[in-house]
């Protein structure tokens, strides 16, 4: 009993739970404490965002101004997908980091748990100060979420406070991952080789490393905005010498592995969900973590397919091409292996599997869309159309956030210890599955007819399609509804089993239910792999 | 860094260590990348 862990369950015995009232979430160091705010935060920043968005949809049911400035409307585009990726997805997976993570390899919490606390607790005042900037002389930052100068200078009172908004969630994340990785590295139980590890513990360690890498170039870049605001240099102004190009290249250098880091950790709860309600093991284990790391490596060098129609020579317009397109090879090595898990299993559809399906089908319609942008010809005409908003957000939209809700179903009942209620579960899902698609899909109409992005008025060529995607948005924010009452009814259902679904692998699932405010006070017996089983 | 490291002081010299490597190499990637703005300008 000389490990950390048995340390922890000595302190655990000084006090045998949570602290009272706000002394609780405030000074919390217990990684389960920190993954429900993380889940909270980013589920509230995710309603926040969507409001934006029906603002957005609101403007654009039909042609003409009806309900906003068009500097108001740019403000909401800005705002909607800073919040949405800062402030919902990342939140919500390094929630669900939190929650299973030191569970999954057996450790009793998190390596660092103070730091745990401080890079929560930096969140919501980076949004704060965020968030405040709509009540600012000039209004919220209005440039768009990737902050290209000049015409980010051009921002008013608001400028400071984004950048000083942006180095806080860049710290925040910075902090998380550091602790993800120190956690899995040193903590893991014995047994736990680094090959037996959940896949989605893998895919969150190739994410953390992401972190480490790009959050700071996002950092160094908005820095660099500042003081040629402020203190009179010139990075990227070209009155004095500067390269605003240079800018669109830092900024995608961090901008094309964050969409990884928003995507792996999804990789990893699909990876989890579809071998349990298969009811087989999951295909090409080994292979699903190379191809992550595959997928996190070429992230790194593929930046400039954002910027074609800024110019560059034909060999770099082909190698960021082709290298695009290679990521095509370990992604569809995924989907392969998804496919071929549930090849004659004995299925069945309990909505944490919906979702996961759902994720496979129309993440996949993201992706090839994504290789139609990466064709340098075809991405001239593309780009800044809504072809692109259709491209994303069926990555992250059915993608990442259709992730995030399939792992909140899979392991809530192991959280509240109750079962959830599957019928309100399935109207969910497929109340969001149809008006996501309605939302999102004929968006690659209106592209490839030329309807151009961040517009707060169309041609009435585009009334069409517009009214559907708006009527859609509405419906999937409304769909969400029926989430909330899920979630706050949470504790209502029949009390969870231990392994809650049929037979799952993972430590996680050896617990009780509800998970002990301390698990694994000592280091559990890591059981075989089912596949080494069988 | 074994998972199977049972000796408190190890685990704890681990941590820290990791930790350290995890900010420097941070650190260095944000100071790098305005350094290169620097020198380009």
């Amino acid at each position: 009993m000389s490990t950390i862990a048995a340390e922890v369950n000595d302190h655990a015995h000084d006090d045998h739970g949570p602290a009272k009232g706000m002394r609780r979430w405030l000074f919390a160091t217990n990684h389960k404490d920190i993954g429900t705010m993380y889940l909270i935060f980013s589920f509230a920043m995710f309603l926040v965002g969507g409001l934006m968005a029906l603002v957005i949809r609101s403007e654009l049911f039909q042609p003409g101004l009806q309900f906003v400035h068009p500097e108001f409307f740019n403000q909401m585009t800005t705002m909607h997908a800073l919040i949405m990726v800062f402030g919902a997805v990342m939140p919500a997976f390094v929630g669900l980091a939190n929650w299973m993570i030191p569970m999954m390899v057996g450790a009793p919490d998190m390596a660092l748990p103070r730091m745990n606390n401080w890079s929560f607790w930096i969140l919501p005042v980076a949004f704060g100060i965020l968030l405040s900037t709509l009540f600012m002389d000039g209004g919220a930052p209005a440039s768009g979420w990737t902050m290209y100068p000049p015409l980010v200078l051009q921002t008013g009172d608001a400028f400071p406070f984004l950048i000083f908004s942006v180095h806080l969630m860049g710290i925040s994340s910075i902090m998380g991952a550091i602790n993800i990785i120190v956690t899995i590295m040193n903590m893991r139980a014995p047994g736990m080789s680094l090959l037996r590890m959940p896949i989605f513990v893998w895919t969150w360690l190739i994410t953390a490393y992401l972190l480490i890498a790009v959050m700071p170039v996002l950092a160094g870049a908005v820095t660099m905005l500042l003081t040629d605001q402020f203190f009179g240099t010139s990075f990227f102004l070209a009155a004095g010498g500067g390269d605003p190009v240079m800018f669109q290249h830092i900024f995608w250098f961090f901008g094309h592995p964050e969409v990884y880091i928003m995507i792996l950790p999804a990789f990893g709860v699909v990876s989890e969900i579809i071998p349990t309600f298969a009811r087989k093991p999951l295909f090409g284990r080994d292979s699903m973590i190379y191809a992550a790391s595959c997928i996190a490596f070429l992230s790194f060098i593929v930046w400039a397919h954002h910027m074609f129609t800024v110019g560059m020579p034909l060999s770099g317009q082909l190698f960021f091409m082709f290298a695009t397109m290679l990521i095509a090879v370990p992604t569809g090595v995924k989907v392969f292996n998804w496919v071929a898990t549930m090849w004659k299993g004995a299925m069945t559809f309990e909505t944490p599997m919906l979702f996961a399906l759902a994720f496979v089908f129309l993440f996949t319609i993201g992706g090839f869309s994504g290789l139609m942008l990466a064709i340098t010809p075809a991405d001239i005409q593309y780009h800044d159309s809504y072809f692109v908003v259709a491209h994303f957000h069926y990555v992250l939209v059915p993608g990442s956030v259709f992730a995030i809700m399939a792992g909140v179903y899979y392991w809530l009942p192991k959280w509240t210890g109750y079962m959830y209620s599957e019928s309100l579960g399935k109207l969910h899902f497929w109340m969001s599955t149809i008006f996501v698609n309605l939302t999102f899909f004929p968006m690659h109409f209106l592209g490839l007819a030329g309807m151009p992005r961040r517009i707060p008025d169309y041609s009435t060529q585009f009334a069409d399609f517009n009214m559907i995607a708006s009527v859609g948005a509405f419906g999937f924010g409304l769909s969400q509804l029926i989430l909330i009452y899920v979630l706050v009814t949470a504790k209502k259902g029949v009390p969870a089993t231990d392994a809650v679904w049929d037979d799952p692998e993972g430590l996680e699932w050896t617990v009780p239910s509800p998970a002990p405010y301390h698990t694994f006070g000592t280091p559990p017996e890591v059981p075989p792999l089912k596949h080494e089983h069988a | 860094m074994s998972a199977a490291v049972s000796d408190d002081g190890d685990r704890k010299a681990g941590i820290r260590r990791t930790t350290l490597i995890l900010f420097g190499v941070a650190l260095a990637v944000y100071i790098g990348f305005i350094l290169a703005g620097v020198l380009r300008a």
